[in-house]
């Protein structure tokens, strides 16, 4: 298997089971519905199986450092966003549209908990490389 | 202005900036003024300027290979927990709502921020590749 159809498979499998998940909740079959986050489990387990047989490269460190920095540069921004969005909807939110409040405490909810994870593996790797 | 001062500084400043940001929303409900809570908002962006203003005369290293490799590692880590914890919990959510549970709108609030997240970071992936 090379690196094409290694992307294929896995792109396959995935649509594959949103569809079914899809189909299964549309259809009111909620015990498919159920069943269906464990075998996504298991078919994620035999793709990173079915990865060991590929041949070639399959990330370097160009793709690493490339990942690393985007990860970086899109948290940043993210978190900024959220947090001012998040503000703004609650001003909003108490005076104007109060339907808006419960989107503003979701926005600044997910800024607190990207940062904490973040602060979280921040000490753990600083840890590890020797901080 | 020494490694110890800046951090300091940075504190002290985020400290003012939440304990302004704070008063302002809690006072601003009892007299229902509209002007307070856009004072507190302000208030953080003058405090974020002053950090820009103030990292200007820091003498000694802030941020050195080391460290900007452990934040890149460590935003990495959080950007994966998060889209796979969040963006699962929103799936389900979603799902149950259609099982009768009324999760529709949380899960809906779930799905966008996540997607947000992963347009950004496939945003700045592509800018990378182009880049290296």
């Amino acid at each position: 298997m090379n690196r094409k159809q290694y992307t294929m498979f896995g792109i396959i499998v995935i649509v594959g089971m949103g569809a079914l998940m899809g189909w299964s909740i549309s259809k009111g079959n909620t015990e498919l519905a159920a069943i269906l986050p464990l075998v996504t489990a298991l078919v994620v387990a035999a793709i990173q199986l079915s990865k060991r047989k590929v041949k070639g490269v399959f990330v370097d460190e160009r793709t690493y450092l490339i990942s690393e920095k985007a990860s970086r540069i899109a948290l940043q921004i993210f978190v900024i966003i959220c947090v001012v969005t998040g503000l703004v909807l609650m001003v909003l939110g108490q005076y104007k549209y109060p339907e808006v409040l419960q989107m503003a405490y979701t926005l600044t909810f997910f800024a607190s908990a990207l940062s904490v994870l973040y602060v979280v593996f921040y000490g753990y790797y600083n840890r590890k490389y020797g901080g | 202005m020494n490694r110890k001062q800046w951090f300091v500084c940075v504190f002290g400043v985020l400290s003012c900036a939440g304990i302004i940001i704070g008063w302002s929303f809690s006072l601003a409900k009892s007299t229902y003024s509209l002007i307070l809570p856009l004072i507190g908002i302000f208030a953080l962006l003058i405090g974020l300027g002053i950090l820009y203003f103030l990292s200007r005369y820091v003498e000694e290293v802030i941020e050195d290979e080391r460290t900007e490799k452990i934040s890149e590692k460590a935003a990495k880590m959080a950007y994966i927990v998060f889209s796979i914890v969040f963006g699962a919990a929103a799936i389900l959510l979603i799902g149950f709502s259609y099982c009768g549970y009324p999760y529709y709108q949380l899960g809906r609030s779930f799905l966008l921020p996540v997607s947000s997240l992963l347009a950004l970071y496939w945003f700045f992936y592509a800018y990378y590749s182009l880049k290296y």
